[in-house]
């Protein structure tokens, strides 16, 4: 059996640091093995969009910055005709959906080996976030069922606003693999004021 | 003596406790809630620097960021910080401090002797003396440097740690005055998100030395009680200590928070940073920057003990300074009366208020009166008379009834403290940043804010509203129609009553009318810090000089750390009145960020050092390298293995024992870095025939090919391998540093220019994890390690993919070569990378498997010939300069394809690619030598190419190098000589760029 290890397996850090308050207010946890599957087609082709629906189950968002979420998949807006499906568990409901899409001219392409989602939660998250992120991340701005595509510390980033069902609002960060060590060194640099604690993964 | 003093009661000190501090390697002591300069002041220190130019004794002159003498360098060591002024520096124990100016010493400075020569020293001497002839410049200009002063910068790291955040806000106040914290107030009251800045230890401006009743309570405790009401606020940030210094494009505004500068060097918590820039995008703006009072232009105006009105009752009432024995106030203006007021309620003798306006009238003239107070109506101070320790008398004159002459001399008056109000300047700094222009209004005598070109609106003095009621209630206009702006309408909020009468006019005066009486060639100084003189702006225009601009270079006016914050506005009107123009017409300077000085470290924030300055990318396999001892490159952003160097080896031997490996048996390389783009779409095919110089529309699925990518200019921009997946289904290859232009490139051609092109394209680089396995037993290696297809070279032929499973794990085998070796690169999902490298590697021991790294694939490739985009190609290499016609296809366009048609990239003789070799074959030339025809010619020798690539090859036991030389390929066997830095001059002889395996047997092995 071979293993298979996503990108911050091997993440080398203190598992938690006080802030100046003796508290820790951020807390990251990487969400290892989503599928990512980048989707590319016509979003004036009403075929096209049925097909998706049909088969993950989900609207493809057409709001700008938009997420749309049902059950274990996620689609995020990424440009007039491109999407991020994110999905959890050890789904694979893609052949159907390739073999379906082949007649229109498309691109669905598995990202799922490169890229990762970084989650970060915790009261002082918007400020840590805030040390890098130039936009507007206040809950009257971004809000749930929001994604953005960004720049963190000269990283290509989508952020998608998140409900952990039991650590209240947070958002994932998804983040290319070869990054993603990099980036949250960076930003548990920037937590040292507020502490911080690192959560396993399916912890 | 002065007989400056601290009164025993009131003000905002901490008497409780006592803080010592050095300066000028003297110990002095105050209290919290000091400046430096309000404790030195309150000791009789009145000597707080020399003048930039002349050396002239300095006193302090401000009491804010307007101080143009105080400047100070700042703590020892790594904590040292130049050219701070001492007005803001917030006293801690065991401060230390040095004047930046004076040496050998403050008292006496060498440099003085400028005083005495100042008739050498006119506006424009640099220029006029030191920049002819030319060539001496540089021998002058260690000398000019050094006299010239100001701070040093310390020599060790920084030790903090300085950090950035980037916010959002409805509405951005600047600045914490009454106007400021009314705006802030009923800005947050209407509900919108509210920052309001400071650049103040306290929120208060100038009521923190004000007697003034706001609502019935003192200033202070209306203060105490807004603030706290913006404290409980969970929409407002509030931040003291921190200053707006850059107004930019879309209402986005730059503020530099000192966090932990006034506890002391190494006393704060090393989490906390020491200074934060804060980068706001605000919807709107109020500006409450307030006002800087302007200083009376008169002969001898630089004597220590001069100081504007404004700065003496800061220092009486809000730090219980007395700054002498006896005062007096020179002013054209109601707000000088308010300091004689001060002066007299800490118990100095008032020697008189000295008002240049022939009749001033109202209440401030009454209560002054009423103090007995003399006031010398229709009068100037035309003259000083000094001291070692600065000012001991003013001289009186009396002024014509049209104010432009002295009538007659009135005497001496003693004081050693003169309080100068010229008027207010509002601080429009932020507001003409921000892309407006300020206008000069005529009754106010100064410029105003004019129309708002941004999001942005002025309250306040920094509005020219100078009396605290209409400041009062002109921040809660601002502050109101802010949110409102914002979307966030509420209601009114009243604005709180202040008493104030009707204040009189003011008189603008720019220069006190000379005297013949007074000693001849007496300056009046318009800007302290650079010791320009209205003489030096009246010689600029005679010599011709008419933009204010051009004047502000000319005679340094504006210049250093103060920006002409206390000096300008007069500057410009002296030269409005030398041109016969008005103000408006003449303009003021450019007011640029940042409004005070920001330190590198606030600029840089937390992107230093290694790990943090640019990103690092890793790869799947990164911690095996890691464990094995590899030593990295950086190659773009990505950390890659350079050589894996085995007990104790030096680079040459590891890389020559990889090098050999490779050839003879198998080698293995970590080419995940590769750029990767996934190109979809009916259009695939057309597209890769428009972007790459070959043919792209007979390649079959599984099938490879190596394509060339020209620049519009017909040079060589990037090159790779593309696979056929599928119908209309392309996995391109980049080179790893060119991947990310590549796509854009792409992208940009297809949005731009090709829109008819169904083609989507698809960045993978990350997702694939590539092991190149190379060398003759690479084959019998995989079909140990296990694949589900044949590998043999008739069912696998070269230049062709196949997928299924290796050692178990989904793959996509490719036959390529960069080696020039048998070679299969296995792709996998990147999660399983370094399983796969694992399961290799140890099926690979009985090969005696060899990881080899990025200097062993350079030496590999090049003993092939094979060239690196970059490397042997600099962005003016076509490919048939690179020898690669065979490539660049004559059926199709491509881009690129005209301009190869040009007549200086079709002309003979270009430089073109050609292998080296030295006559001394153990000889490695360093790449980028230049090479000549002959040692011998005379100069300037003609340079004829330069080396690209060279390296020690193991396999070929000698050195071996490419070139690019002009008319290289017809010049074969002929001998260049390669120049040196050390002036060695190296034969070598030309040949082919490939040294190994022409015929490409090695890599094809198409019989297994």
């Amino acid at each position: 059996m071979t293993t298979r290890l996503s990108p911050l397996s091997e993440f080398k850090t203190p598992q938690r640091q006080l802030g100046t308050s003796d508290r820790l207010d951020c807390w990251f946890q990487e969400q290892p093995f989503l599928a990512h599957c980048n989707l590319r087609g016509d979003p004036q082709n009403l075929d096209f969009l049925q097909v998706v629906k049909k088969r993950l189950g989900v609207e493809l968002p057409l709001l700008p910055n938009t997420v749309s979420s049902v059950g274990r998949w996620r689609g995020c807006w990424l440009s007039p005709d491109e999407w991020l499906l994110l999905g959890s568990g050890r789904s694979k409901p893609f052949e159907a959906l390739v073999s379906e899409l082949s007649a229109m001219h498309h691109s669905l392409v598995d990202l799922s080996g490169g890229q990762t989602v970084i989650r970060i939660g915790g009261p002082a998250w918007r400020d840590v976030l805030g040390s890098a992120c130039t936009l507007d991340l206040h809950p009257r701005a971004f809000e749930a069922s929001r994604c953005a595509q960004t720049v963190l510390a000269h990283i290509n980033v989508l952020l998608i606003h998140v409900d952990d069902d039991e650590r209240g609002e947070a958002l994932d960060i998804v983040v290319r693999r070869s990054f993603s060590d990099h980036l949250l060194h960076w930003l548990i640099d920037a937590t040292k004021e507020v502490g911080f604690e690192l959560h396993q993964p399916g912890a | 003596m002065s007989g400056a003093r601290r009164l025993p009661a009131g003000s905002l000190i901490d008497r409780s406790r006592s803080i010592t501090f050095r300066f000028n390697g003297k110990e002095y002591s105050g209290h919290p809630g000091d400046t430096l300069a309000s404790a030195l002041l309150a000791q009789g220190v009145r000597l707080f620097g020399r003048s930039f130019k002349y050396h002239r004794p300095r006193g302090v002159v401000g009491a804010g960021a307007e101080e143009p003498n105080a400047l100070v360098q700042l703590g020892e060591g790594a904590y040292s910080t130049p050219n701070l002024r001492a007005t803001q520096i917030e006293l801690y124990q065991g401060l230390t401090a040095r004047t930046v100016n004076g040496w050998p010493s403050l008292a006496f400075d060498i440099g003085s002797i400028n005083n005495w020569l100042a008739g050498l020293l006119p506006a424009g001497f640099y220029y006029k003396t030191f920049m002819w002839p030319r060539s001496a410049w540089t021998h002058y200009e260690r000398f000019i440097r050094r006299a010239a002063g100001l701070g040093v910068a310390p020599t060790a790291p920084d030790p903090d740690r300085y950090d950035k955040i980037h916010r959002h806000c409805d509405v951005l106040v600047a600045g914490g005055g009454p106007a400021g914290l009314l705006a802030a107030l009923a800005a947050a009251r209407a509900g919108a998100r509210v920052i309001l800045a400071d650049e103040q230890s306290r929120f208060g401006g100038s009521l923190l030395y004000s007697d003034a009743k706001i609502s019935g309570e003192s200033a202070l405790d209306w203060v105490n009680a807004t603030v706290s009401e913006l404290e409980a606020n969970p929409n407002v940030t509030l931040l003291p200590r921190s200053t707006v210094t850059g107004y930019y494009d879309h209402n986005f505004l730059v503020i530099n928070e000192r966090r932990t500068h006034h506890l002391g060097p190494g006393q704060a918590d090393p989490r906390v940073s020491r200074e934060r820039l804060w980068r706001v995008r605000a919807s709107q703006v109020v500006l409450a920057t307030g006002a800087i009072e302007r200083p009376l232009v008169f002969e001898g105006n630089d004597v220590p003990g001069v100081m504007l009105c404004s700065a003496v009752s800061t220092y009486i009432r809000r730090y219980a300074v007395v700054p002498g024995r006896r005062g007096a106030v020179f002013t054209n203006n109601d707000s000088g009366y308010q300091t004689a007021v001060d002066m007299a309620w800490a118990g100095m003798e008032v020697s008189g208020v000295v008002d240049l306006r022939p009749s001033p009238s109202g209440q401030a003239v009454e209560t002054v009166e009423a103090l007995g107070i003399p006031v010398y109506t229709g009068h100037v101070v035309c003259g000083t008379r000094s001291n070692a320790k600065g000012l001991k008398r003013i001289e009186l004159a009396l002024l014509t009834d049209n104010g432009s002459e002295i009538l007659s001399h009135k005497g001496l008056l003693d004081c050693q403290v003169l309080a100068i109000s010229g008027g207010w300047s509002p601080t429009v700094h932020l507001h003409s940043q921000s892309g407006a222009k300020a206008r000069f209004d005529e009754d106010l005598a100064c410029f105003v804010p004019g129309n708002s070109v941004q999001a942005e609106l002025s309250a306040g003095s920094s509005a020219g509203v100078f009396d605290l009621a209409g400041c009062l209630s002109g921040g809660v206009k601002a502050g109101v129609a802010a949110a409102a702006a914002s979307g966030w309408a509420g209601a009114t909020p009243d604005a709180p009553m202040a008493k104030g009468g009707q204040s009189g006019a003011i008189q603008a005066c720019w220069e006190v009318p000379s005297t013949e009486l007074g000693p001849t060639g007496t300056k009046k100084f318009l800007d302290f810090q650079n010791d320009t003189t209205v003489a030096d702006v009246q010689l600029a225009v005679r010599e011709g000089y008419r933009s204010i601009e051009h004047v502000k270079r000319y005679t340094a006016l504006g210049f250093g750390t103060d920006q002409g914050k206390l000096g300008n506005i007069n500057g410009m009107a002296i030269l409005a009145s030398a041109l016969g123009q008005t103000l408006n017409q003449t303009g003021t300077t450019t007011f640029r960020p940042n409004y005070t000085p920001v330190t590198f470290g606030a600029i840089s924030g937390r992107a230093i050092g290694e790990d943090q300055f640019d990103p690092i990318r890793k790869t799947a396999v990164h911690p095996w390298h890691v464990r094995q001892g590899a030593i990295f490159e950086d190659v773009g952003q990505w950390k890659r293995p350079w050589y894996y160097p085995c007990d104790g080896e030096d680079m040459p031997t590891a890389v020559n024992r990889e090098c050999a490996a490779t050839r003879q048996g198998v080698g293995v390389l970590d080419a995940s870095t590769l750029g990767k783009i996934d190109i979809k779409g009916p259009d695939a095919a057309e597209f890769l025939n428009r972007l790459y110089t070959n043919r792209w529309d007979k390649l079959q699925p599984g099938r490879c090919r190596y394509g060339l990518m020209l620049g519009e200019d017909g040079m060589v921009m990037d090159d790779g391998v593309t696979t056929c997946i599928g119908p209309g289904h392309y996995l391109m290859t980049t080179t790893t540093g060119g991947a990310a232009a590549v796509m854009g490139w792409m992208e940009r051609w297809l949005q731009t220019e090709w829109p008819e092109l169904k083609v989507f394209l698809t960045s993978v680089t990350d997702h694939w994890s590539v092991m190149s396995v190379a060398g003759p037993q690479s084959r019998q290696l995989l079909e140990d390690v296990g694949c589900d297809f044949d590998l043999g070279g008739k069912a696998f032929s070269f230049m062709s993919m196949r997928e299924g499973s290796v050692a178990g794990i989904s793959a996509r085998v490719s036959r390529i070569s960069f080696s020039g070796e048998l070679a299969f690169e296995i792709s996998v999902n990147a999660n399983y990378g370094l399983a796969l490298w694992e399961t290799v590697m140890e099926v690979g021991q009985r090969f005696d498997i060899t990881p080899y790294g990025t200097e062993a694939m350079h030496v590999l490739r090049a003993e092939k010939g094979y060239v690196i985009v970059g490397q042997d190609t600099d962005g003016s290499v076509t490919p048939l300069d690179l020898g690669m016609q065979w490539i660049v296809s004559e059926t199709k366009d491509f881009i690129g394809k005209r301009s190869l048609a040009r007549s200086d990239t079709a002309r003979d003789n270009r430089k073109q690619l050609v292998g080296l070799l030295t006559k001394d074959s153990a000889q490695v030339l360093p790449e980028g030598a230049q090479l000549v025809n002959a040692p011998s010619e005379s100069r300037p020798v003609p340079m004829i190419g330069h080396v690209s690539s060279s390296y020690f090859s193991a396999n070929l036991k000698r050195s071996i190098a490419l070139a690019l030389v002009k008319g290289g390929v017809s010049r074969m066997g002929s001998t260049v000589y390669a120049q040196l830095m050390d002036g060695a001059i190296v034969p070598a002889t030309i040949t082919s760029p490939v040294f190994l395996d022409p015929e490409n047997e090695r890599q094809r092995q198409e019989v297994v």
